[in-house]
């Protein structure tokens, strides 16, 4: 079974949808056979039997499961041979609008130039348009007919199949393989056909699905509005029409069951369509899992007085499809009050999730299973969520890498700064607003009145970094925490902003916590380094003795693949194999795979040893101390 | 946008003009050749297609349509007197859209794995997958049938505000609105509940919503203002959008409810090929749209800092 499939079948709904689908799809292809009477065939109906309730025996002897029409004819055979049509309608239509707006879609991404761009102003202005009000238009024109309906059907939904097969094949455009095929010279329906086509039908058959359903009841709409199908064809939408008049007289049979199969038909079409482009996005999926279990609770240990932060052996864990990702093991550090600590790792080493877990930030899927955070004396697991938000933004705060997302686009920067102040004191707009401005004028920004005006996005990206330390610092917090926030920016923006907090956290006494994949950035700004692998601390200590001579394996690779450190023609140093996956690790040292000094003694989990300077290492490259 | 729109003339004149013969249906069967001629001659179809276009468009720049082959009235006029009609019960639909769409949406954004929050998406889905003529019938069925609470059509006793005939002035008027205007609003209700969710899920997981939770913001503010705002733009933006498609929809449940309005008008005009009403309906929606369309622009630029409008830096 395809992952499509798979998916399908994974919610109850999808899987009753897609069995309903089938049993209608199979019962109308076969109502030639199976239904109780050709209910098209005038010579058959006798008008004795008209307007029969359910389950009654006309005077022609004939059985009427669902009651029968004006005409005497059998509605569970109209039903069946209307839903025959709305099928034949929908699909036929759905597939030849399918062939031509997807051609035409492809074609045009292909292009590009000037056939682009007329063929989408033709799509955008079609699709301005409301489709039953462009298949009125059509019929109007075209009149009643089966094969004018399909065609009007079909002009209703090439624009769609275009638009979408285009954006589909843009993508796919620009990726080599169509540059190969150009350079091969390859004529133009080739490519088109053969490389682009087959790798824009996922989405586009996505769409399909959703418009067969669409093509099913805008034809019946069509024919009950008396400008679809004559009265000769069979047709769920007609048969509901004629109906109609006799509902109000409580002869609700001939209108309420076609209007069921209607409801069956279509709904059961669009719930596999939900659930197909919801298997397409997989974003969509893990967050059905559960929670990950917590921990056994462990002796706790009070911390240290004048410690500004302690992480005492905190675990967090995240619930995944493919089961419990560990991400981080029983981390703990201490940071001293102003004090500055570097926390270096690779991408997926938990230095994030670290940063959030002590913020509390750590939202399901995810979860804290295990450990403490202390803020001075407070241990924030045992807070409430309120309690907990009331420290958030006042004794810690936290500054996050992107400044292109992380302030709100629609609100402006005073709005965004203010409400930080209110939400902790309870002081007048005025006097929050004087702050702001003094905050503003702290890092750094030139005519801060003025930008207290601004929205983000008038602003440079610098600029807007800037604005978010402001909003951390403004209630002067105890600790900071910096999420590699000069990551995004220009290499002297960086420098500018390294030194602007580090002179800011140094006046207010903050202490921080400086996350980063830059051994080179915190060299300068650090007084001590942690370096985490895989969720754990590996080597934490002192920055000059962490840099001049790593103890732990690992640190002194990452230290040996810096460029600058490098004699100039000497090869680069590299660690080997990647990182493995933090999903089911097996015990023992999570660094072995990747160590050249590993022994056999390293299946098991070394300890992180040593008082000043702690390493996580059996076979150290310097001791600890 | 006036290419737009002489374009449409053209093509809806076209269209129009190939549809069956009027004269069939209007001049009585019995009439003598001569009669017969006389009465094409009246209508002006005697002419050439071009110099028909020609003295159609002549007279529409001057607001001149044409009179009603049926009505016997000036085609436009016939068409502007049922615009109130449909606009009351599209603002309506709209209305109910609106209010219980937005907070319906934000639930189902807010908690999408929840009970409440599935049973809201699956009603949207069905909402929309669900051919409007036959939400129209089933209300009826439960609402004027079974329970026999509200009139089954038409519109009732109206009364007049600013020299503007309304439902809204009578008890017996509003009466006669409710089911048609639920019937309208239901897919654009479906619409607006997924638009919201989806809106706010992705809202949910943005930076600037993390951001907001580390300054410690109270999670009403984060929701209300912080998510709430961001939302706005992409629904604000549809639901004017769809504004427009509410007056086709209106066809259908003009239709189904007996509602005097535009839509019933082009459908019983269709029926008949009443040439004139036929393009002063579509020329006159076409050019709605366009309005509509000009409105949602400025509104977008108004909720969105991010979008200014060309020329007005």
């Amino acid at each position: 079974m395809n992952v499509w499939m798979r998916l399908l079948f994974a919610t109850r709904s999808g899987t009753i949808a897609v069995i309903v689908f089938a049993a209608i799809a199979l019962a109308a292809i076969a109502a030639p056979w199976i239904a109780p009477q050709n209910p098209y065939d005038l010579a058959a109906l006798d008008l004795r039997d008209a307007r029969l309730p359910p389950g009654s025996v006309g005077p022609s002897g004939h059985v009427f499961a669902l009651g029968s029409d004006v005409l005497g004819r059998d509605v569970l055979a109209a039903i069946l041979y209307g839903l025959r049509m709305s099928l034949a309608v929908g699909v036929t239509s759905s597939v030849i609008a399918l062939a031509i707006g997807m051609l035409l879609g492809l074609y045009a991404a292909y292009k590009g130039g000037r056939i682009d761009s007329l063929l989408m102003r033709l799509v955008d202005l079609q699709l301005s348009f409301p489709t039953i009000l462009v298949a009125l238009i059509l019929l109007a024109v075209l009149g009643k007919g089966l094969e004018k309906i399909v065609l009007a059907l079909v002009l209703v939904q090439w624009a769609l199949f275009a638009r979408t097969a285009r954006a589909a094949a843009l993508t796919e455009v620009r990726k080599d393989y169509i540059d190969a095929a150009r350079i091969l010279r390859l004529p133009e329906w080739r490519i088109v056909l053969v490389h682009l086509l087959p790798n824009c039908l996922p989405p586009v058959s996505a769409v399909a699905a959703v418009q067969v359903a669409h093509a099913i009841s805008l034809e019946a709409t069509m024919s009950f509005l008396g400008v679809g199908l004559p009265i000769t064809e069979p047709s769920l939408g007609l048969l509901i029409a004629s109906g109609f008049q006799y509902l109000l007289s409580g002869d609700y049979w001939i209108s309420v069951f076609p209007g069921v199969a209607l409801l069956l038909l279509v709904g059961s079409l669009n719930v596999v369509a939900d659930g197909l482009r919801a298997a397409m996005n997989p974003r969509l999926e893990s967050a059905r899992a559960k929670l990950p279990p917590l921990l056994p609770e462990s002796v706790q240990s009070a911390p240290a007085a004048e410690a500004a932060l302690t992480v005492d052996r905190v675990t967090t864990r995240f619930a995944s499809s493919q089961g419990l990702v560990n991400a981080l093991n029983g981390v703990s550090l201490t940071l001293r009050r102003g004090e500055v600590l570097g926390l270096v790792g690779e991408s997926g080493s938990g230095k994030s999730v670290l940063g959030r877990s002590i913020m509390g930030l750590i939202a399901p899927p995810g979860r804290i299973v295990g450990g403490d955070i202390w803020l001075g004396t407070t241990s924030l697991t045992a807070l409430t969520e309120e309690q907990r938000r009331a420290l958030r933004g006042s004794r810690m705060a936290m500054v996050l890498q992107d400044p292109l997302t992380s302030l709100n686009p629609v609100l402006r920067i005073e709005t965004q700064m203010i409400e930080t102040i209110l939400a902790h004191e309870n002081v007048s707009k005025e006097q929050a607003r004087a702050r702001a401005l003094r905050a503003l004028e702290a890092v750094g920004i030139p005519a801060p009145e003025e930008r207290l005006k601004c929205y983000p996005h008038q602003l440079s990206g610098g600029m807007r970094q800037r604005v978010a330390i402001a909003i951390a610092l403004l209630n002067r917090p105890d600790v900071l925490i910096a999420d590699e926030p000069t990551t995004a920016l220009d290499v002297t923006i960086q420098s500018q902003i390294l030194a602007q907090v580090q002179q800011l956290v140094r006046e207010t006494g903050t202490a921080m916590i400086w996350i980063t994949h830059d051994l080179g950035v915190v060299a300068g700004l650090a007084d001590r380094i942690a370096v985490m692998y895989l969720g754990h601390i590996v080597e934490i200590g002192p920055t000059q003795q962490i840099l001049s001579a790593p103890a732990h394996p690992y640190t002194a690779g990452l230290l040996a693949s810096i460029p600058s450190r490098n004699e100039r023609g000497q090869p680069l140093q590299q660690l080997r194999g990647s990182t493995p996956s933090p999903v089911g690790l097996p015990p023992g040292c999570v660094f072995r795979n990747r160590c050249d000094r590993s022994s056999p003694r390293c299946e098991q989990m070394p300890e992180l040893l040593g008082t000043t300077r702690q390493v996580r290492c059996f076979h150290p490259l310097e001791e600890a101390t | 946008m006036l290419a737009v729109l002489a374009a449409m003339s053209v093509i809806v004149f076209l269209g129009v003009f190939v549809i069956g013969d009027p004269v069939e249906l209007l001049v009585n069967p019995e009439a003598t050749q001569a009669e017969r001629e006389a009465a094409i001659a009246a209508l002006g179809l005697d002419q050439p297609v071009w110099r028909q276009y020609l003295s159609f468009l002549g007279d529409a720049l001057r607001g001149d349509l044409g009179r009603s082959f049926v009505f016997n009235e000036p085609a436009l006029q016939l068409v502007a007197s049922r615009i109130p009609a449909t606009l009351e019960l599209a603002l309506t639909a709209m209305a109910i859209a609106l209010l219980f769409g937005i907070p319906l949406g934000v639930i189902a954004g807010t908690r999408p794995h929840s009970l409440i929050g599935r049973t809201i998406h699956g009603g949207a889905v069905l909402g929309f997958a669900l051919p409007n003529f036959w939400q129209g019938l089933l209300l009826i069925m439960v609402f004027a049938v079974l329970l026999g609470w509200l009139p089954s059509g038409g519109r009732g006793e109206t009364g007049t505000w600013f020299g503007i005939e309304t439902s809204f002035a009578t008890l017996d008027g509003l009466r006669h609105l409710v089911l048609p205007a639920l019937n309208l609003a239901l897919f654009k209700l479906s619409l607006i509940v997924r638009l919201t969710a989806s809106s706010m899920q992705e809202a949910l997981a943005s930076d600037y919503i993390e951001f907001a939770r580390a300054k410690g913001l109270r999670p009403r503010r984060i929701l209300g203002v912080h998510a709430l705002k961001n939302v706005m733009v992409p629904v604000v933006t549809v639901a004017g959008l769809e504004f427009g498609s509410l007056i086709a929809f209106a066809i259908v449940t003009e239709t189904v409810f007996s509602w005097p309005g535009m839509g019933k008008l082009i459908i019983d005009s269709i029926t008949v090929l009443d040439r004139p009403v036929i393009v002063a309906y579509l020329l006159l929606v076409v050019l709605m749209f366009m309005v509509i369309n000009l409105i949602v622009d400025i509104l977008y630029s108004a909720i969105d800092p991010r979008v200014q409008l060309a020329g007005s830096r």
